[in-house]
């Protein structure tokens, strides 16, 4: 490890503190087998996101003020194992809070420190081989907010490379949208449904047997559709996978 | 703008259930977004240029005032007439005025979005005049009494089959005038020839205005913008205000990303060029041929609303088409579902912008914010932040369902209430466990049943990771 | 107030509350990254020409005479049983020595000069109609995209690449150029000497019906350039 950081904070999102707390366990474990004491501040609730997608700005700033206030505790840098939480607060709180005479700064200072974890893990630490060892044949869907919002296009890949016993498999239209979109998902569930099934389309032509992605949300969404289907496709974040040896 | 009683749902729904219209939109999207890709892939210079072209676009359109009047100048000193309209109406009139007062019974139109927001052939028709759409696809539109569904190509959504019976009814074409799509087109040919050389008056739209040269730009592939611009004696240009560049060399940069990112072309195969009207000496023509009058009308119909806000930036398109291809949600439910002349996510901005968030506070919501638009927009429009300022100002404005307006005030102050936020977790984990099927639901109630509509939901799990964390780690 | 004033004036009002990113005060001046095309070398340029024009269906020929020219004009009038030619004007067609040539080719130019009156417009447009040969020079050609340019002008009228279902135009070599902004770059007369600046790239075409691709929608669906020295 080339870097001066000994410690991070964690924050976890609130869809893996809800409903995937085995993904968050994978993310500490490798933070700490590389040597990082990890901070988990508890008051940490939801980053906003879905009140700022729907328009609820005045709530989403709430809700901002909230999480940079409890992430401000520790100055450690902040590790956010979603793309999408993660371009909330590096970009939308910025711009949510540019002219609240109080939050402007702190918001900058937060969004500065904040990191996605596969880009924490590649382009801050340079780590790619975690001695991970799977079985199987692995398709990477790009979820789009940390595709185009982060710039995380070859990090993950990089990472799934070097996990011994894993065959990756291209996946046709890896970077197009799986339908989720937050609240767009249940309120125009007709749509969200169309493109899923493009995606799933696309995931059982590509012959792998496990879809590997860095946001939960997409992948609740994609193995909600795989398991209406009747396929027996896994789907996991990338530190479940990273998490293994 | 007419707005139909059948909502954006209902739209969608039928356009998702249109075998026909799926097969099209997979043909074509799929088509249209490789093609730019290719083509952008094989010009180094595509990523400098776009950011070039972003930069001549911002600038031009924060200095607008100053090159308009510049472009009308210039369009003055080439003998031709310049015409403002504020609203749709004063340019129906203006139109329809020039129309009438030169004894007008024949036009050819070849394709313009702006007069599709005017309505103005509705207003010619009224005045007693023949129109007749030229642009192959917006002609076969235009017999059908549809609307065009792709910015590029209009009727995607029609097969062979749908033309051949159209041609049949309205053109009485025989079985050897469908033996295939070349005899379908050349039929089209010959009825339209005759238009063209029957006209009194082409109406156009432009691509471009440049106003350092007053001259306007239209690209076509069919050269039915060239005979528009040529047969009648008369021809009538239709400008949205925003479509300037400064210069011709700044022409010469759009024109480079242009086709490519529209069709995935390196050029459309006429990019016409028409300053002024056929030249005179002494009141003689001294050119053989081309209109004798031009007459530019140029438009605003709600785009200086648009200007005086955060969606100005939309105003930089130039109008390719690219983000509908790229479009998850376009590619789904293709162009009639936005029931708008725009359409996918730039349609999405400049439809509430034009008109007003009240009926069409739908379309900034169907967008899963995915970023493709702004991806592949050659001008790099950030199309996502304008969807989301029109969401906000559809939350302000109150425009939302109930059950999302309760349902975010409830999140809201649970969010920020740790206590509660646990407690609430828990509540519904325990609660969800005792229901759901194998850790899953497949189905949710009221509006949730949208998600399990089309997939399973899994139930949070047994323990928070915070419950876990706070067991494991801070005994 | 006039209508033009108060257009502008509601611009002006409106500007100040324009979010508009990235807009400098200053016009972006010229694009120096045109590497593409400017790095055909001039030997290649014919080549790449050819190549993208063939590649959209239109078709080059080389000829060294106003004899070989002739011949060239003759065996595509035969192909389409064809003895009349619109063309560009005498002033054009003279210093190529193609005025007695074709004449004695047995091949007629039809005046295709269009009256003011619009009856009579519409008459003549309609007996023009009938022709199916157009034939003009070129200003330019682009190497990068097969495309060539007219500029209408005196005696240079648009019907003649318009009109008919077939279109043969004659370029001189030299008038090559790499890309479209190069060729604006080099004539600035491009919209000054005349009404209309077309650059033409191969055949007309559609592919509005299920994406087929057919050729000869409205414009020429033929495209024949023949090169001279």
């Amino acid at each position: 490890m080339t870097t001066d950081i000994k410690t991070v904070q964690l924050f976890v999102t609130c869809l893996i503190d809800k409903f995937f707390p085995e993904t968050g366990l994978a993310v500490v474990d490798i933070l700490e087998a590389l040597g990082l004491t990890v901070e988990f501040p508890l008051a940490q609730t939801c980053c906003g996101q879905p009140a700022f997608n729907a328009g609820f700005w005045d709530d989403a700033r709430a809700m901002a003020r909230y999480t940079i206030d409890v992430l401000a505790q520790s100055d450690a840098p902040i590790i956010i194992p979603s793309g999408s939480c993660g371009d909330m607060i590096i970009h939308h709180y910025v711009d949510l809070l540019a002219n609240d005479p109080h939050y402007a700064a702190p918001a900058q200072a937060v969004s500065t420190r904040t990191y996605e974890f596969t880009q924490f893990l590649v382009d801050v630490l340079g780590v790619t081989d975690l001695h991970s060892t799977a079985t199987g044949c692995v398709a990477y869907h790009a979820s789009c907010h940390g595709l185009r919002g982060l710039g995380l296009k070859t990090q993950p890949h990089r990472l799934l490379k070097q996990v011994a016993g894993l065959e990756p498999k291209e996946l046709p239209g890896s970077e197009e949208c799986c339908g989720f979109g937050g609240l767009f998902a249940v309120k125009m569930s007709q749509i969200s449904g169309a493109i899923l099934q493009r995606k799933l389309d696309n995931i059982e032509a590509s012959g792998a047997d496990m879809v590997v992605g860095t946001d939960v949300s997409c992948l609740m969404h994609i193995a909600g559709g795989l398991r209406r289907r009747g396929s027996a496709i896994n789907v996991k974040h990338i530190a479940d996978i990273l998490r293994e040896r | 703008m007419a707005v139909s009683n059948v909502t954006f749902y209902e739209r969608v729904e039928e356009a998702l259930h249109d075998r026909q219209l799926q097969t099209a939109l997979d043909i074509s999207t799929t088509r249209f977004t490789t093609g730019r890709q290719n083509a952008l892939a094989a010009l180094p210079e595509a990523e400098a240029l776009r950011d070039h072209a972003r930069r001549i676009r911002a600038h031009t359109i924060a200095h607008l005032d100053r090159y308009l009047a510049q472009f009308a100048d210039s369009v003055e000193r080439v003998g031709g007439q310049v015409h403002w309209a504020e609203t749709a109406a004063e340019a129906n009139q203006i139109v329809a005025e020039l129309a009438l007062s030169r004894n007008v019974k024949n036009v050819v139109k070849s394709k313009s979005m702006v007069s599709e927001e005017l309505h103005l052939n509705q207003t010619l028709e009224a005045n007693g005049m023949k129109v007749v759409e030229t642009d192959l696809g917006e002609y076969i539109a235009q017999l059908a009494g549809e609307k065009p569904s792709h910015i590029i190509a209009p009727v995607i959504h029609k097969t062979r089959q749908d033309v051949a019976d159209l041609f049949r009814r309205k053109l009485q074409a025989t079985d050897a005038d469908l033996a295939d799509v070349p005899h379908m087109t050349a039929l089209a040919r010959r009825v339209l020839r005759s238009e063209f050389l029957q006209a009194d008056m082409g109406i156009s739209g432009a691509n471009f205005a440049v106003a350092e040269t007053g001259s306007i730009c239209l690209v076509t592939n069919e050269g039915n913008g060239r005979l528009t611009t040529t047969t009648p004696r008369l021809h009538v240009a239709l400008l949205g205000m925003e479509r300037l560049v400064p210069t011709l060399e700044d022409l010469g940069v759009m024109l480079q990303i242009l086709a490519r990112s529209a069709t995935g072309q390196k050029t459309s195969v006429y990019t016409n060029i028409i300053t002024g009207p056929r030249r005179t000496t002494a009141g003689q023509p001294i050119e053989p041929d081309g209109p004798d009058e031009l007459h530019i009308v140029i438009i605003d119909n709600g785009r200086s609303q648009i200007l005086g806000s955060e969606l100005a930036e939309i105003l930089y398109c130039i109008r390719c088409g690219a983000c509908l291809n790229a479009c998850p949600v376009y590619q789904q439910i293709g162009g009639h579902a936005y029931n708008s002349v725009y359409q996918g996510p730039v349609g999405s901005v400049v439809t509430p912008g034009l008109y007003g968030l009240d009926p069409w506070h739908e379309l900034p919501q169907a967008s899963t914010l995915c970023g493709a638009c702004r991806e592949v927009c050659p001008v790099r429009i950030n199309i996502p932040r304008m969807l989301l300022k029109l969401r906000s100002e559809t939350a302000e404005a109150g425009l939302n369902p109930d059950w999302l307006k309760r349902g975010l005030r409830l999140y809201r102050q649970t969010v920020v209430r740790p206590g509660w936020y646990h407690l609430g977790g828990q509540l519904t984990s325990w609660l969800s466990r005792k229901i759901a099927d194998n850790g899953w639901f497949k189905k949710l109630p009221g509006p949730l049943s949208g998600w399990t509509d089309h997939r399973d939901f899994l139930a949070p799990a047994k323990k928070s990771f915070s419950q876990r964390w706070r067991e494991e780690r801070e005994q | 107030m006039s209508q033009r004033a108060a257009f502008l004036n509601r611009l002006r009002s409106r500007l100040p509350q324009a979010k508009l990113p990235e807009a400098d005060p200053n016009h972006p001046s010229s694009f120096r990254g045109y590497t593409f095309a400017a790095d055909i070398p001039p030997a290649d340029l014919v080549d790449r020409f050819t190549q993208e024009l063939n590649a959209l269906a239109g078709q080059v020929y080389s000829a060294k005479t106003s004899q070989e020219v002739t011949k060239i004009i003759r065996q595509i009038l035969n192909k389409h049983g064809a003895k009349q030619l619109i063309s560009w004007g005498s002033d054009w067609l003279e210093p190529r020595q193609l005025v007695a040539t074709l004449t004695a080719a047995g091949i007629e130019i039809v005046d295709s000069e269009l009256p003011v009156i619009a009856a009579d417009r519409k008459v003549k447009l309609t007996a023009l109609d009938k022709i199916k040969v157009g034939l003009t020079g070129a200003h330019g050609a682009l190497a990068d995209t097969g495309a060539i340019a007219l500029i209408s002008g005196p005696g240079r009228g648009r019907l003649a690449s318009l009109l008919p279902p077939v279109h043969i135009a004659i370029l001189p070599q030299q008038k090559l150029y790499p890309s479209l902004p190069a060729f604006l770059a080099a004539h600035h007369e491009a919209t000054t000497a005349g009404s209309n600046l077309v650059f033409i790239a191969g055949p007309s075409r559609t592919g509005d019906i299920e994406m087929t691709l057919t050729m000869g929608v409205h414009g020429p669906g033929e495209l024949y350039v023949i090169l001279t020295p």
